[in-house]
């Protein structure tokens, strides 16, 4: 006998996350300080273009031009993005960690999982269930923060060119795979640790602990 | 129908069911009585699929429980002791997630759970189940139990934490059930209620996990008692000390006006005869059937002094 679990829990959980106050807050705070670091790099990147532009009329009148060599090159709009790379790690890796650190632990404390598991369900349902909710709420609130960010360059007169466009998808990729992880990492210790508590303190020592080691590495 | 073959589950050496044989038909109320650790949620646990047995098996409708979880959770409906719903939901969104589980199209979903909510009197009740208390918890868990119309139910502690009114309902929804022809397993502490409910067959789990006695509630009462009776004798002047082959023992009280008479049968007959052959007047001559409760205390508190 077939089971619909699957679909049902993973609508549950995104329809759950968008209206959890907890994720709206942080998703909140994740989008608008992403804003205002993409409006400070814009700034940044427009003061960097006009030096380049003074720059580069200062060399056509010069005929002894160094070909812009040594003067740096034309800046890229990657640098807005990477501008705000650390807040999105940070936020981003916190927005994972605060969707995923009571999913299965929560419904253990409020003992909706054993009336949850007698439904014609499998176990693993459950976890991928609840997983495949947070990926899609996780890819909406990124989406919706590129969709953000990419309207504040339009915005600013600032149009990527293909290989710029491509370069930016990459780094949207890159984050979300690196929230996912983080939420993953939560969503499995709220699987194998007994209260919420328990698993958000072990969830957040492997955030430190990775997030110091490149600064463990570097300082080498 | 409901029926458990040589079920056993064991928990690093100690057996908390031991060797259960037992078969509920369709349309019977069945009470599983015992004291904690006896065994009786384990028994649910494995009935519902949420654990599996060490040995033996358990099957419902002929289909065994282990093999088949998700075909078997399709024809039970099942209350814990402490049911547990989502908070951030009303009655109605948690049912209806629920009723999606079973695959339940839109139109069957909203009238199975809006008669439901009638039935156990939340309709109209919209705010969150954070908001509920352990009462209406409990009602709104009978209603989840009945939601995909199950052959089977099995209710562990059900009237708990519920009120007058709401144990009256309860009575009244798991009678029609049975009369309906379903099977309804109940585990209760509450022994009077069993009694009342029970109406069919009790069983009574021991620490351990055997079944060590299993009937009609009489049928226990009389069984757990030793198959003795007790006697209520009042008479207007003093009686004569009794003696009778089926006599266990006899109290005499106010100066031989009354007395209780335990005997291994009923000798109501041969005590009125010896009384009106001694020319005493009889004012009461009853027989006191213990209460389920009375002889399944009785009983545990024979086996703690037997261990």
């Amino acid at each position: 006998m077939k089971s619909n679990g699957l679909p049902v829990i993973a609508q549950k959980e995104l329809r759950d996350h968008f209206k959890s106050k907890k994720f709206l807050l942080i998703f909140g705070i994740f989008l608008i300080i992403t804003i205002i670091g993409m409006v400070s790099g814009v700034a940044e990147y427009n003061k960097n273009l006009q030096q380049y532009n003074d720059r580069q009329s200062v060399a056509d009148d010069d005929e002894y031009n160094m070909g812009g060599f040594g003067w740096g090159g034309k800046p890229s709009i990657m640098t807005i993005y990477l501008g705000v790379s650390g807040l999105i790690i940070t936020l981003g890796a916190i927005l994972g960690i605060a969707m995923g650190f009571d999913l299965i632990s929560k419904e253990k404390e409020t003992k909706s999982l054993k009336i949850l598991l007698s439904h014609p369900i499998y176990r693993d349902e459950v976890i991928n269930g609840k997983a495949l909710g947070g990926l899609m709420a996780l890819a909406i609130a990124l989406g919706i923060t590129f969709i953000v960010t990419f309207a504040i360059l339009l915005i600013s007169g600032i149009v990527p060119e293909g290989d710029e466009l491509s370069k930016i998808l990459v780094y949207g990729g890159a984050a979300f795979l690196m929230i996912l992880s983080y939420f993953a990492l939560s969503l499995f210790m709220s699987t194998v640790a007994n209260d919420s508590g328990k698993a958000l303190v072990y969830t957040l020592v492997i955030f430190v602990a990775l997030m110091s080691l490149p600064m463990l590495v570097n300082g080498r | 129908m409901i029926t458990f073959d040589h079920l056993s589950k064991e928990y690093n050496g100690v057996y908390a069911v031991n060797d259960l044989n037992l078969e509920i038909p369709g349309g019977e109320i069945f009470g599983l009585l015992g004291p904690n650790g006896a065994g009786k949620s384990t028994t649910i646990l494995m009935l519902t699929g949420l654990i599996e047995p060490t040995a033996g098996r358990c099957l419902i409708d002929g289909v065994e429980v282990a093999k088949n979880p998700i075909e078997v959770k399709h024809r039970i409906g099942y209350m814990p002791e402490d049911v547990g719903f989502y908070t951030n939901l009303s009655a109605s969104e948690n049912l209806d997630f629920f009723a999606r589980l079973y695959g339940l199209d839109t139109s069957a979903r909203k009238s199975r759970i809006d008669e439901l909510l009638s039935l156990v009197n939340l309709d109209g009740v919209e705010k969150l189940v954070g908001g509920y208390s352990k009462g209406m918890r409990q009602r709104l868990g009978i209603a989840k139990a009945l939601l995909n119309d199950p052959a089977v139910i099995i209710l562990d502690e059900p009237t708990a934490n519920l009120d007058p009114q709401g144990v009256a309902d309860y009575r009244r929804i798991i009678k029609q059930m049975a009369a309906d022809g379903k099977t309804v397993l109940v585990s209760s502490h509450i022994l009077s209620e069993v009694s009342l409910v029970c109406t069919s067959i009790g069983g009574v789990l021991s620490q351990g996990g055997k079944l060590v006695a299993q009937g009609t509630w009489k049928d226990l009462t009389r069984v757990l008692e030793g198959e003795q009776v007790k006697i209520l004798v009042e008479t207007r002047s003093s009686m004569p000390e009794f003696s009778h082959p089926d006599l266990v023992s006899a109290e005499y009280s106010n100066e031989h006006h009354e007395a209780v008479i335990t005997a291994r049968s009923d000798i109501r007959d041969d005590i009125a005869d010896a009384l009106r052959k001694a020319d005493v007047m009889i004012r009461q001559l009853t027989l006191d059937r213990s209460t389920l409760e009375q002889a399944v205390l009785s009983y545990y508190n024979t086996g703690d002094e037997q261990q």
